[in-house]
């Protein structure tokens, strides 16, 4: 995915942390689902080796240190990581690590992308957990692994060949982060921060909804067609990022607060759905808890078909990543 | 004019002595017009020394065929040092062959790293893979002939550039072989590595330490005939008789072959017209996991650093690793001092990497390498962008770098009359008995974990599990001291004791076996007038766990330490019976001071806080004192005391403006 001469530049250390606050999340305990205990106040990851005969023989916490193993025997894991008070925990047989890499470097192709070299080795990391050589708690969800022609084809859809996806958030009047995604020959070549974008662009006026089209026209003459252009105000896309609430994007982009241009074929259908989703919670209120959404089934199945057929992403990789980062962002802030 | 040489406090040329303050930049990443504007600002910010590497995969173009300028004009590394040379800055000069730089394969060239006769090898004979992007690659193997020969050829090409830009006809005053030497991260007990050259080498070290097949039979409760008939451990056979002896060896040996290739390497470069330059060497961060200690390294070359890349909650990790160099290197040298980092870091601030870099000479770096000083692609946070001006920060640095100008920080000493002891036999023995294979124990360091924290916690026969036992008791002490204000190192257990000037004690963790090198120097010690604190056991197996007499040295204290108040009873004690100096104590106790001084007495005092919350610092004095703070400006006065408040992670410089000397 990402190519051998990738360039990522133009940021200073504000704009960077910038962008990655949008993805950090609240800096928040997080329990682990299904703890049967009050695992708010629960930090660090436990992670235990057993020997041979599956006696603990080593056993530390991240953040904090080793343990005696001997504190982590005798009940089920649950038991063990409540009374450690961790969130979580991963179980190891001696030898696991090992066989992980020894198995990933007879598998591993030096030639192909650092997406697919990485799938290879989750791969073995899951086949390691079929047998029972490498298991966690609470148990992870066993997301389809996607091969890697089913993230080109994720990425063909999101960001096709030549093209630029292009995200620019203003705080006030000023450009709070940017950043230009590039891909060609097939992989990501570029990323490019606001420095750069700055410079192509020159002065900015401060509205963003006006600035949004200087920029964009001048990410086209330096990079390529801008596929899909993302522009808001810094709150306005952090508020979205953790707002579950039905309706949040539709609204957002009704009234401005965020600018989607160019936005292409799958945007248009994700807001629209997230816009009926809005409605039918809304209609369910009015209609005194009758849900609406039951009687719009047959609708609701012929759109996912729709969607289906032009290739959504949830299709190509078996989840939805964004919902996934959604649920995830939410859990943390 | 004689060659460069490198002294405690910088690099002698001549008549000049040029403090170890350097920025990098690298050429072949920015735009030719933009090299003097960049230069301009590496001098503006008060550094001597501009720092590039010189990647062996962006000059050559295919075997034998390299372009330094005559295609690419990014390449011109010869006109890059001569405007150098031109603005009146010296070279730091950093050929490789690893070099990461976040390049492709770590700036080698692929047909180098696709060569199976240059690649690393598992014990099942796989390749290794390095997993960092843009593509996981092959680590090279530091044992393969074939490789060591094809890096002796690029160093020729670059000692025919280099070479005669030499100090004093040209910049280049100083020199790094190779970088971060850790089998390219791939440093794990058993990970690497079984190239049949690195086999070869381990025959060949194994007949050098044991002497002959006996002894090794001996030690090994085995009966081979043939050093080369011993296999290489690929794990530990916990429950076989005498199953430490194998591992422990293992150990010696990633150490013994890492040395020897830098030094080969060294020697490489060395032989082309660059020769006779001073050699660095770095290690990365998680260095107390490595294979290789800063003594055993410094014997290859002649001085190693440590590389810095630390966020501000991490401070008290820099004073400890600090610490750690500063008792094992004769001039403190950070060769990469991180001022942002790459995107696939932990992200760090502007003000992470300021506050690093005083915590650091806090506790007595004394010279460094901003890495990155000039922006490139792959980095962000660097001072100077990449059109070669300043950004805003610039200003910070600018002012912290006059201050250590002003009080000659390079030259100046932090009097320290305590050290802890670092044992590398039983560092040794927890990456011997490390359990998460590939996830090792540098990288458990790296993550603010002791090193040995996955070890395995079986007693071996031992009274406990001393794997696991030597780093918290050393913990235990080094918290002790500081909580006194105590100023104390740490020093390699290999060390010589007599280069540590003006030592009066040494804490020595001693459990069942040691080695008795390290005794013998420690009793040494005592017999000069030193104190020694071992324990808690008096040893009597040797490296090979064989019966071995070590007689009884001086005082015993350690073997008290099971905790906090243990350590603060035994350095209570230590510091009324040396009548130990504690100069300006800071209160509450969660803070610390530091004191830097000259003939003439104190220059500059550090007041750190460790803690995440803001505290008010009253700083003791020992007479009248005028101080004032480098980076704000703030003046301080007292005759007894002073107060001031410091931030969270904060740490204030405070030059001595007049103090009982000028009176």
């Amino acid at each position: 995915v990402i190519s051998e001469d990738f360039r990522f530049e133009g940021f200073d250390t504000r704009d960077y942390l910038n962008l990655l606050s949008l993805f950090r999340g609240q800096d928040a305990p997080s329990p682990a689902a299904g703890a049967s205990f009050d695992a708010a106040q629960a930090r660090g990851t436990l992670v235990l080796v057993l020997d041979a005969d599956g006696t603990p023989c080593a056993a530390l916490i991240t953040g904090h240190g080793p343990v005696a193993p001997d504190d982590c025997s005798g009940d089920d894991l649950a038991g063990v990581c409540e009374r450690l008070g961790v969130a979580r925990a991963v179980v190891l047989h001696e030898g696991a690590v090992e066989e992980l890499t020894e198995r990933a470097a007879q598998r591993l192709s030096f030639t192909a992308d650092y997406a697919a070299q990485w799938l290879t080795l989750l791969a073995v990391a899951r086949e390691l957990e079929g047998e029972g050589k490498l298991c966690f708690w609470p148990p992870r969800t066993q997301l389809p692994l996607p091969t890697s022609n089913m993230l080109l084809r994720a990425l063909d859809l999101l960001l096709p060949e030549d093209h630029v996806l292009l995200v620019a958030l203003w705080e006030g009047d000023a450009l709070w982060t940017a950043c230009a995604l590039h891909r060609r020959g097939g992989e990501i070549d570029r990323v490019a921060g606001p420095e750069l974008v700055l410079d192509w662009t020159g002065p900015l006026g401060g509205d963003y909804r006006r600035d949004q089209r200087a920029m964009r026209r001048a990410v086209e003459r330096a990079l390529g067609t801008v596929h899909l252009g993302l522009f808001a105000q810094r709150e306005a896309i952090e508020g979205l990022l953790r707002d579950p609430r039905p309706g949040a994007w539709a609204r957002a982009v009704a009234l401005r607060e965020i600018i989607i241009s160019p936005s292409p074929p799958y945007v248009h259908l994700a807001v629209g759905a997230d816009a009926a989703r809005a409605a039918g919670q809304r209609a369910r209120e009015w209609f005194g808890g009758i849900d609406i959404g039951a009687y719009l089934a047959p609708a609701a199945t012929f759109a996912r078909e729709r969607v289906a057929r032009i290739g959504s992403i949830t299709n190509i990789l078996g989840f939805n990543p964004l919902q996934a980062l959604a649920a995830r962002l939410r859990r943390r802030g | 004019v004689g060659a460069p040489r490198l002294t405690g406090s910088g690099l002698q040329l001549g008549e000049r002595l040029v403090p170890l303050l350097s920025g990098a930049a690298h050429y072949f990443r920015l735009e030719p017009a933009r090299w003097r504007n960049a230069l301009e600002s590496i001098r503006g910010l008060g550094l001597h020394f501009v720092e590039t590497y010189v990647p062996w995969g962006v000059h050559e173009l295919g075997e034998g065929r390299h372009d330094f300028g005559e295609h690419d004009r990014h390449k011109n590394l010869g006109g890059f040092l001569d405007l150098a040379h031109e603005l009146g800055l010296l070279v730091f000069l950093r050929p490789g062959p690893n070099v990461n730089a976040e390049l492709p394969y770590f700036g080698l060239p692929r047909r180098i790293v696709m060569d199976e006769r240059n690649q690393a090898r598992s014990s099942r004979g796989n390749p290794l893979p390095l997993v960092v992007p843009p593509r996981m690659f092959p680590v090279p193997s530091y044992a393969s002939r074939n490789f060591r020969a094809e890096v002796g050829r690029w160093f020729q090409v670059v000692g025919e550039i280099a070479g005669p830009r030499r100090w004093p006809r040209g910049p280049v005053a100083l020199l790094q072989v190779d970088n971060e030497v850790a089998f390219y991260f791939r440093d794990s007990p058993y990970d690497s590595d079984y190239h049949p050259d690195a086999l070869a080498d381990f025959a060949r070290f194994l007949a050098r330490r044991h002497g002959s097949l006996a002894a090794l039979n001996a030690a090994y409760g085995s009966s081979y005939e043939d050093f080369a008939h011993v296999p290489a451990p690929s794990c530990l056979q916990p429950r076989a008789p005498r199953s430490l002896p194998p591992v422990l060896d293992w150990m010696r040996f990633h150490e013994a072959l890492q040395c020897e290739a830098i030094a080969d390497m060294a020697k490489k470069l060395a032989g082309t017209g660059l020769g006779g330059l001073p050699m660095v060497h770095n290690l990365p961060m998680g260095e107390g996991g490595l294979p290789s200690s800063l003594t055993a390294l410094g014997r290859a070359v002649d001085l190693v650093g440590l590389d810095y890349y630390h966020r501000r909650s991490a401070s008290r990790t820099v004073g400890r690793r600090t610490l750690r160099l500063a008792g094992n290197s004769p001039l403190p040298f950070a060769p990469e001092l991180g001022v942002g980092a790459p995107p696939w870091f932990a992200p760090r601030s502007d003000l992470d990497s300021l506050l690093g870099a005083m915590w650091a000479c806090a506790y007595g770096l004394r010279g460094f390498n901003l890495y990155m000083a000039v922006e490139r692609e792959q980095w962000y946070g660097a001072p100077i962008d990449a059109d070669g001006e300043p950004r805003a920060h610039a200003e910070h640095w600018r002012r912290f770098i006059a201050a250590l100008e002003e009080v000659g920080f390079h030259a100046l000493t932090r009097k320290v009359e305590v050290a802890l002891s670092v044992p590398a036999e039983y560092a040794q023995l927890s990456r011997a008995t490390h359990t998460l294979g590939a996830l090792s124990p540098s990288l458990l360091a790296l993550s603010g974990l002791p090193a040995s924290a996955a070890s395995r916690a079986d007693r071996f026969g031992f009274e406990q599990p001393i794997q696991l036992s030597w780093e918290p008791l050393l913990e235990r002490c080094e918290e002790a001291l500081s909580a006194a204000h105590v100023p104390y190192v740490c020093v390699d257990g290999e060390r010589d004791l007599a280069a540590c000037a003006g030592l009066r004690a040494v804490i020595a963790p001693s459990f069942e076996f040691a080695d008795p090198e390290r005794w013998r120097r420690l009793a040494q010690f005592a017999e000069r007038g030193g104190t020694v604190l071992w324990g808690p056991a008096l040893p009597h197996l040797d490296l090979d766990l064989q019966p071995h007499a070590f007689p009884e040295i001086g005082g015993r204290g350690a073997s008290h330490v099971r905790d906090a108040a243990d350590a603060d009873a035994l350095v209570q004690g230590l510091c009324e019976q040396l009548q130990l100096p504690r100069p300006f104590p800071v209160s509450p106790r969660t803070l610390r001071s530091t004191v830097h001084e000259d003939a003439r007495g104190p220059r500059v005092v550090f007041v750190l806080n460790g803690g995440d919350s803001a505290e008010h610092a009253e700083l003791s004095l020992p007479g009248k004192l005028a101080l004032r703070d480098a980076m704000s400006g703030e003046r301080f006065e007292g005759a007894e005391s002073i107060t001031m408040p410091v931030p969270a992670w904060g740490c204030r410089m405070l030059i001595v403006e007049r103090g009982p000397r000028d009176q």
